[in-house]
């Protein structure tokens, strides 16, 4: 497990952390019932409050990328093939919204925009 | 309260006041007022007092868990042992004294129980003054220790002067005749009993002020 | 599980006033205290231990009044005033053979290990000690009686730069196995930065912001703009600002953010919320 904070980053800690472990479950890289760290352990560990930790691990069983057994850790959730791939659609569509406004506020129109995306892709 | 006075001991006062009970052998000098030979332990008194302000001790007890006026009572209890400590010692130079030399003390008031006593007095009336005055800051050592001085230093002129001028008092107490040592003895009686007395009440004072105290 | 909640504490002093101080922390987290110079933090925490004396309101520590239960709750706290410089003539091991004594829970296995851990030899005297190593051994003293609550009163000041560091992970350590709770004031903004779960963010003797370090931050933000756009309304908004030849820089609740978002937006640090606050609709 991966995980980089960036303290000047706008996007809050707990977000970040959250983008990123999802984005490994996604990616396969962390495979199902893989024992995440203890939160306190994590705190320590990147130097971050307790809370924020808690913040992340809780949107992540939230959004069903974890399960939690009391006593024993939070685990990756057993996802099927098509679980992850729509949740990765949302992961990706709540971007992309996000980011269609600021091109809208650029003043971009929908055709401009594909076309810079086919452009970087 | 044993492990307040272990505390007290072991860090709160330095080596130097252990120094000032040689002093007691300033009882073998032959002509001299024997009053001297004690108050030196004040100034090991007036170093640990500045010392510990330095140190903060107060702070530190403060934050033992302990009652606020065990501290009190640990400290005049301190004091009081090295006072007792300074009197134990001269005991004996006070004996060897009257030993090697029968002649009688023309500096002052001969080394007798009677001397004895009038030192309890004066140790008495040093607490009684000191612990009060600075418990009610427990910060600001300077007034109370010049007042308190200042009173065991008029205490020891009126006693030299009143053994000295009053005849009663000259041949009653200013003597190593043995045969006056009944009244000397009652003379030392009352001054245990008022080093003690005043030792309970400086205590009760000094932590009834303290409690009140902002640290 | 509540570790510490202080309630309503007031004190008036003749040139100061602490104004009803409340703030809670709970087991297994860090809460740092912060305000300026004279702002009221010493105070409280002397307050809260009674060793100054409340005018009114109280502390509780482990669900017990703390004035009622002083001598039981002070064998499980742990604290530290003013660069804990205590008998410097005096080797570690005579304050310890000292303190040890009025401890019913003391361990001396916990306190040979920490003596290893921080590297403290107990035969050199306190005044040979950094600054960093004399907070140390005063942690030391309160880990081997096996202190639950720790308050620290400025433990980090004169300390350089890495040795803060060292220290703010160790709390974070001490810390990892939830039993422990540290409340410590500090003036540093990046001590909090580090290490706090919950900031506690006293002015003028007066509780401004009490609550864990997400929510702090993400209350407030630092908005800019040109100077045209500093109306009386928008003025009315900042809880703070500071105008320039460009433009303008404040500070606003986020919940008095303007719609429409004409504004830059950041995201405000302590510092500077701090800074903002203290600097009150000033020009």
């Amino acid at each position: 497990m991966n995980i980089v904070i960036s303290n000047t980053s706008d996007k809050p800690i707990y977000q970040q952390m959250f983008e990123q472990i999802s984005a490994q479950i996604i990616k396969g890289e962390l495979t199902r019932d893989f024992c995440l760290p203890p939160i306190r352990t994590v705190a320590k560990e990147l130097r971050i409050s307790v809370i924020t930790v808690k913040k992340a691990w809780e949107e992540l069983e939230r959004q069903g990328f974890i399960y939690t057994m009391v006593g024993k850790g939070c685990f990756v959730a057993p996802l099927l093939p098509d679980e992850l791939g729509s949740k990765r659609n949302v992961l990706a569509y709540e971007k992309l919204k996000k980011d269609i406004e600021y091109y809208k506020v650029l003043g971009l129109s929908l055709s401009d925009i594909l076309d810079l995306i086919k452009r970087c892709y | 309260m044993k492990n307040l006075l272990i505390k007290e001991f072991k860090l709160a006062l330095n080596p130097g006041t252990y120094f000032y009970l040689a002093c007691s052998a300033m009882l073998l000098i032959p002509s001299y007022p024997y009053f001297v030979a004690f108050i030196y332990t004040f100034i090991g008194f007036i170093t640990v007092f500045i010392l510990n302000r330095e140190n903060k001790d107060i702070l530190f007890t403060a934050s033992l868990p302990i009652r606020k006026r065990d501290t009190v009572k640990a400290r005049i209890s301190t004091i009081a042992i090295i006072e007792l400590m300074q009197i134990a010692t001269a005991v004996p130079f006070a004996v060897i004294r009257g030993l090697i030399n029968p002649e009688g003390n023309a500096g002052g008031i001969d080394a007798n129980p009677a001397l004895f006593g009038f030192v309890f007095v004066m140790y008495a009336l040093f607490n009684t003054i000191y612990f009060p005055m600075f418990y009610k800051t427990a910060y600001k050592v300077a007034w109370p220790l010049i007042i308190s001085c200042s009173a065991v230093t008029v205490y020891i002129f009126a006693v030299e002067i009143a053994v000295q001028s009053v005849p009663v008092l000259k041949t009653y107490l200013d003597t190593l005749d043995a045969g006056y040592a009944v009244t000397q003895l009652l003379v030392l009686i009352a001054g245990i009993a008022v080093f003690v007395l005043s030792a309970v009440f400086a205590f009760k004072k000094a932590a009834k002020r303290f409690e009140k105290v902002d640290l | 599980m509540e570790m510490l909640s202080v309630q309503n504490l007031s004190k008036r002093y003749e040139k100061f006033e602490l104004k009803n101080v409340s703030f809670a922390l709970e087991k297994g987290y860090i809460m740092g205290f912060i305000g300026r110079n004279g702002a009221g933090k010493t105070t409280t925490l002397k307050t809260m231990l009674n060793l100054v004396h409340a005018d009114s309101g109280k502390a509780v520590v482990f669900g017990k009044e703390f004035s009622d239960n002083e001598l039981a709750i002070k064998q499980q706290i742990g604290f530290m005033f003013g660069g804990a410089n205590f008998y410097p003539k005096k080797k570690l091991k005579t304050v310890t053979s000292v303190v040890r004594r009025f401890y019913n829970e003391w361990d001396d296995a916990a306190y040979e290990r920490y003596l290893k851990r921080f590297d403290l030899d107990e035969d050199k005297k306190v005044d040979e000690l950094s600054q960093g190593m004399k907070v140390k051994y005063d942690l030391t003293l309160a880990l081997s009686h096996n202190a639950k609550l720790l308050i620290l009163d400025e433990p980090t000041s004169g300390l350089d730069p890495v040795s803060r560091d060292d220290l703010l992970e160790l709390f974070q350590e001490l810390i990892e196995d939830g039993e422990r709770s540290i409340l410590f004031s500090t003036q540093i903004t990046s001590d909090l930065e580090k290490c706090a779960d919950f900031i506690t963010y006293i002015k003028d003797g007066k509780i401004v912001a009490s609550t864990n370090k997400d929510d702090f931050l993400g209350s407030y933000k630092i908005v800019k703009g040109t100077v045209e756009q500093l109306t009386e309304e928008t003025k009315h908004r900042l809880i703070g600002y500071k105008k320039n030849a460009f433009g303008f820089a404040g500070l606003i609740k986020t919940e008095n953010l303007p719609s429409g978002g004409c504004l830059d937006v950041f995201a405000a640090d302590i510092e500077s919320i701090m800074i903002y606050f203290e600097k009150e609709q000033k020009d």
